[in-house]
């Protein structure tokens, strides 16, 4: 069942539906705002809880000729900028990385595992060195894993718009970490 | 999810592009060295280990009972009213009533025809029936009949017997008509004239005076005191089933002398009236 007729299920008040709806993206949403909200996990709880309950209370808000999967990430991506403004300060913003990410090898030998460390250290002060926007959409495709169309629906762009902030992120990124060819040449 | 330019930078060699997808990636990277340093930035970053985390279980418990509460469950009345008796939501298909209540309709209806077979067969044993009870009825009746004429026979032989006891004890309760009975028939008895203490001395032939008062009836082997006083003969001894009679005074038409008594024994074997009487009195 796709997310859209589920979605509509939602709205006659199925409750199945609700809970697969749920399942699907509660993880990823929370994992999102983890990210977004400087790995505050209570204050990511509170939004998933957030955004889960606009779409119990108000169903009819989404629009069924839209894909499901980017109308929910510009609602969380609203609710994140309207966290910013009320934070207005952003001094601990991180870089939506998770500083205790396991290594994905658990037999790597030590010196990969100490450049591992440091790559992933160097580029999360890269992140955190990127403006918002560039930030906002690389973390919506390597991290959300939504296409270069369903950012641009997300954040209300063109698509070239995105491929510029996506290429110039990853560039930024790429001179940033240029001291760790042997990880990305790996 | 359809693959776009980056996809396109992370699987392909710079070679392998084709001349729109070059055109495509010109804005971003001339050269194969600057594909290359893009190619290998989407692949770290690709390769990090990315944690989903799981939101907590009181979350989708707020979630649920908000749900319940927007959504409140409000079935169809129709639904309430029958289906939700008959075919509830919450059981198996096999504990549903409406199952129940089919299976018990069809064990009805395979048994009904097993009843219907007995109901066909029993006239034939109902007509069987009626014929023995008929014949058991004339036999009852036969049986009543003879009862019945069994009844006006004992009736009968009742009514008879009261007769004679009646006539029995007419006879018995005067002495007069005694002596008429034991007269008119003519019963066997031997009459012995005997001189007792006092009389004999007795010479002449004057009649023998019986005393009236004084005749009883003697039972089996029971000497009454008239015979024990000898005044009666031997052969009363020898009817010991006898009526004994005793004092028996009789008034003869010419003799004055009280003293005068005669004594008798009467053989009741002898005579079938007494018999029936002293039978049916005892």
């Amino acid at each position: 069942m796709t997310d859209e007729s589920l979605m509509i299920s939602i709205s006659k008040g199925e409750k199945r539906a609700f809970d697969e709806i749920y399942v699907r993206y509660s993880g990823p949403l929370l994992g999102y705002f983890m990210r977004m909200l400087w790995r505050d996990r209570e204050k990511a709880e509170d939004f998933v809880h957030d955004i889960f309950a606009k779409i119990i209370r108000k169903p009819e808000s989404f629009d069924p000729t839209r894909k499901f999967k980017t109308w929910l990430y510009s609602v969380a991506n609203n609710m994140c900028k309207n966290e910013y403004k009320k934070q207005e300060v952003r001094k601990n913003t991180s870089t939506g990385l998770d500083g205790h990410y396991a290594l994905s090898d658990s037999n790597s030998n030590v010196l990969e595992e100490v450049q591992d460390m440091q790559f992933r250290e160097q580029f999360e002060e890269s992140m955190d060195a990127l403006d918002d926007k560039h930030k906002e959409a690389f973390r919506l495709r390597h991290i959300s894993g939504l296409s270069i169309k369903e950012i641009a629906e997300v954040l209300e762009l063109s698509d070239g718009t995105v491929k510029s902030r996506l290429f110039y992120a990853a560039k930024y990124l790429a001179e940033s970490l240029k001291d760790f060819n042997p990880v990305l040449n790996r | 999810m359809e693959k776009d330019i980056i996809d396109i930078v992370t699987e392909k060699e710079f070679i392998q592009l084709t001349a729109s997808e070059k055109s495509e990636l010109h804005e971003f990277c001339k050269t194969e060295e600057e594909y290359n340093q893009l190619k290998a930035v989407f692949a770290s970053v690709s390769a990090m280990p990315i944690d989903t985390p799981s939101p907590k279980a009181e979350t989708k418990r707020d979630l649920d009972a908000l749900f319940a509460q927007t959504h409140p469950r409000v079935a169809p009345i129709w639904y309430n009213s029958v289906f939700a008796v008959i075919v509830p939501k919450d059981k198996p298909i096999y504990r549903q009533p409406i199952l129940q209540v089919a299976a018990v309709a069809l064990l009805f209806l395979l048994a009904v025809p097993m009843f219907s077979n007995d109901i066909v067969q029993e006239p034939t044993k109902l007509a069987k029936n009626e014929n023995i009870e008929t014949n058991d009825k004339a036999t009852d009746k036969v049986k009543e009949n003879e009862l019945t004429k069994d009844m006006a026979n004992d009736q009968l032989d009742v009514n008879q017997l009261e007769t004679i006891v009646q006539d029995e004890e007419s006879d018995i309760v005067s002495p007069a008509d005694t002596r008429t009975s034991l007269a008119e028939n003519s019963f066997p008895f031997t009459l012995t004239l005997e001189p007792s203490g006092n009389d004999r001395s007795r010479k002449d032939n004057s009649p023998i005076l019986l005393d009236e008062n004084r005749i009883s009836m003697g039972l089996e082997g029971t000497p009454t005191p008239m015979a024990a006083s000898g005044s009666v003969s031997n052969d009363f001894f020898d009817h010991p089933d006898g009526v004994f009679a005793e004092d028996k005074k009789l008034e003869a038409a010419s003799s004055n002398d009280s003293d005068d008594r005669l004594s008798f024994a009467i053989s009741a074997s002898e005579t079938d009236d007494l018999m029936d009487l002293l039978t049916v009195t005892f």
